[in-house]
């Protein structure tokens, strides 16, 4: 780090300090003979206020100014001031905070209906594709007129995602418009590109990609599975070191971070130009290496370009995303956060599969041992009674009974080592017995092992906690033989997912007898306490239960979960329920 | 008593001008607040000043030279009153020296435009962040509720989520300083 890097470091960090209202006295006085001494240290400071200001505007629904200048105003004029220059109120500020404290998931309703005002960006794009023409891809093609300047645009979009993270940016949205000429790096997971003539791509971890125009895909490192059905031939990938234009195929694509490039057909037919053969990118040479079905040639660079043949290896090819849970349907408040669910969408053996919440497996608790900061959620709706309640529902109820996202019996016990026996489960008849930490739970009809996810867990998620969403293990009630335990540490919607949506205001309680070590202490634990609630997303994963050893085929009865314990984070399961079997 | 406002000539004079100073003040208001603010960068006391000042504008407003823009001119009044704010201002608050307050109007004053392009530059900025940092930056600017309390609830420490807001922050400045830069607007 330069001397330059480190004043402006020093800079910044002491802006940070006065942006967050936690700025020392000696701090102050640093600032002070900073901004006194140095007019750019002046310019960065100046510029760093109006960027603290305008954040205000634009993530508060009604920006910086206090409510009483309205007044003041009215009180001046006499008069009300039109709508379109009311002056309203602040709720950032401290002066004119609201007296009364609001569940901390209005806010977040209020910053996912901000999300929805920053989307136009993507959102607005699909309006202006089409509009555009249909000429061929490789001309100049879905031109717009931006300040006389004809300007392409994409129509490829982002159709699917699974567990995808791209590096230094959001994920994009759903059926996103790509623009052309970003360069994307996808750092993890997968992603799946549609072009406008047809042509697929599934781009894997890690790569860095860039969609060049509406049948060029720029390839500069990762692994590209590309079906190009009829319609769509002449759909071409570059790499530092190809050009692979598809003939009507199936071919895979594998560019090393030194540009060697892999070409493996897997039907079809396609061409692969070499960057010796193609001196102009934008120009298809007539000479090609033609690769048929099964086929596959590797292009490397020593001195020069050279390519050979390579074995064929079909498993390269992926032909889908993996199975997953792809989406949530969840009724939504006027903010667009949700409460109950009302339908997922699975894909399962590479074919998606809705499913509503009456078709689903429910679970009944038949265990739960917490920890010492074990807690009952509940959805604002609801109200937990805050004295034990013997004689009312039990409270297993808000995880096993109902249908929100906003309710569930969280923060259940877990263990570092996933279980390689029997779970000790709770028993009325023996009270004293220490059970297993964790939840243990029955379908109310047994689970069938088919393929791909067969059981849908939704998690409540802080947004200022782990990404991926919190790791647990999944463990058979009984060991028979075959059978181990599995450890989910990733969800298939996680916090940056697109998918994952904000939950509806909650109320979150902590119980004040711990451990929770039977079910029955969960139903007379008193939970009273003052009334949280932050800022939380719902996440949801798949439990494959071929993973734990069950035969495609297999009956489950029902299951044990434990947090991994591999953080200060327990797992936060609120719904959790059985798929049926596939057709 | 309430505040006495200029005799008006007529009422349709008085409506005239009072349609002008609230179209002026209006598309104005976020910029002059803005330019108290880095004067007293103390949220309660920048509104304070901001009220007073919005006061005098209106009562001050005859005087507007309508050949000249409306911003610079209620800067300087707003200038005016930081100066008069800060000679009574509570001694226990930490407020820059006067010395520090001229030289920070000065260099204010050259940048004072408005710039509805900043906000749309920033929007795109927000967008870049990751999905987690622009969260936090929603709550921490968006909600009612403190990072104190916030950590709390959520069992970060508070510092921790003031580290992560100056890193979301500082990628906001220098990706907002790119695209102005990009397409030749002044910071």
């Amino acid at each position: 780090m330069n001397h330059a890097d480190k004043n402006r470091n020093e800079l910044r960090s002491l802006l940070d300090e006065l942006c967050n209202g936690t700025l020392s006295p000696s701090n102050h006085a640093e600032l002070q003979h900073l901004l006194k001494s140095d007019a750019a240290a002046r310019e960065e400071y100046l510029d760093y206020i109006e960027l603290h200001i305008d954040l205000k505007r634009i993530t508060s629904p009604v920006g910086d100014i206090p409510a009483d200048s309205t007044k003041l105003l009215e009180r001046i004029l006499e008069r009300p001031i039109p709508n379109e220059v009311q002056l309203a109120p602040d709720i950032a500020s401290p002066r004119w905070r609201l007296q009364t404290i609001l569940p901390w998931v209005m806010l977040a309703t209020v910053a996912a209906g901000l999300l929805l005002m920053v989307r136009p960006y993507w959102v607005d794009k699909p309006g202006r594709i089409e509009s555009a023409d249909n000429t061929s891809p490789f001309e100049s093609n879905a031109k717009t007129p931006e300040n006389g300047i004809e300007k392409q645009v994409s129509r490829v979009r982002l159709t699917q995602i699974a567990s995808a993270k791209f590096f230094g940016e959001a994920i994009p949205p759903l059926q996103g418009i790509v623009p052309f000429g970003h360069e994307y790096a996808l750092s993890e997971g997968m992603v799946a590109l549609q072009f406008p003539a047809g042509a697929n791509a599934i781009i894997e971890a890690p790569a860095i990609f860039v969609v060049s125009d509406d049948a060029r895909l720029l390839m500069k490192t990762g692994v590209c599975s590309v079906h190009a059905p009829d319609g769509a031939q002449g759909f071409r990938v570059d790499t530092p070191m190809a050009n692979v234009v598809d003939l009507g195929t199936r071919f895979v694509l594998s560019v090393a971070q030194t540009g060697e490039t892999k070409v493996q057909v897997v039907e079809g037919e396609a061409e692969v130009f070499t960057n010796s053969l193609v001196p102009n990118p934008n120009v298809v040479a007539s000479a090609a290496i033609r690769l048929y079905e099964h086929q596959a040639r590797v292009i490397e660079s020593n001195d020069r370009v050279t390519t050979k043949e390579i074995p064929f290896k079909a498993s390269d090819y992926k032909p889908s995303l993996p199975d997953r849970i792809i989406r949530f349907e969840a009724v939504e408040d006027d903010r667009g956060a949700v409460d109950e669910l009302v339908a997922v969408s699975v894909q399962r053996n590479a074919v998606e599969y809705q499913y509503s919440v009456d078709q689903m497996i429910g679970i009944d608790l038949i265990h739960f041992h917490g920890v010492s900061n074990a807690f009952l959620v509940t959805s604002s709706k609801v109200e937990d009674p805050s004295q034990p309640d013997v004689q009312g529902p039990s409270r297993a109820r808000f995880l096993d009974r109902d249908r929100s996202l906003c309710s569930g019996l969280i923060n259940p016990g877990g263990q570092a080592v996933a279980l390689t026996s029997d779970p000790v489960l709770d028993d009325p008849n023996l009270p004293e017995r220490i059970g297993t930490p964790g939840i243990g739970l029955r379908f109310k009809t047994p689970v069938m092992n088919g393929p791909g996810p067969d059981i849908v867990l939704f998690e409540l998620q802080t947004i200022v906690n782990s990404e991926r969403g919190d790791a647990f293990h999944v463990s058979p009630l009984h060991f028979d033989t075959g059978l181990h335990s599995h450890t989910i540490r990733r969800y298939d919607i996680n916090l940056t997912s697109p998918q994952s949506k904000m939950l509806a205001p909650y109320r979150l309680y902590r119980a004040r007898e711990v451990p929770l070590s039977f079910l029955q202490s969960l139903q007379t634990a008193h939970f009273g306490g003052p009334i949280h609630g932050i800022a939380a997303k719902v996440l949801a994963v798949g439990i494959d239960l071929s993973d734990l050893g069950f035969p495609i085929g297999a009956k489950v009865e029902g299951l044990f979960l434990q947090d991994a314990a591999d953080d200060n984070d327990s797992f936060d399961p609120v719904f959790i329920a059985g798929l049926p079997p596939t057709p | 008593m309430g505040l006495v406002l200029e005799s008006p000539n007529s009422k349709r004079f008085e409506n005239a001008k009072y349609e002008e100073f609230i179209q002026l003040f209006s598309r104005t208001r976020h910029r002059i607040f803005a330019y108290i603010f880095a004067l007293v960068p103390h949220q309660a006391d920048a509104e304070d000043v901001f009220q007073r000042s919005s006061l005098i504008l209106w009562n001050k407003f005859s005087d507007f030279d309508r050949e000249r823009p409306f911003l610079p001119w209620a800067c300087s009044i707003a200038h005016y009153e930081v100066r008069n704010f800060l000679r009574s201002a509570r001694r226990d608050r930490l407020y820059f020296d006067e010395e520090l307050v001229e030289q920070i109007a000065v260099a204010r004053t050259s940048k004072a435009v408005e710039s509805e392009n900043r906000l749309d530059a920033l929007r795109l900025c927000m967008e870049r962040l990751k999905t987690t940092e622009r969260e936090l930056i929603e709550q921490a600017y968006g909600s009612e509720f403190t990072i104190k309390e916030f950590a709390e609830a959520s069992g970060v420490s508070p510092q921790t989520l003031y580290n992560r807001i100056g890193l979301a922050r500082s990628k906001l400045s220098d990706c907002l300083k790119m695209r102005l830069a990009s397409k030749g607007w002044a910071t």
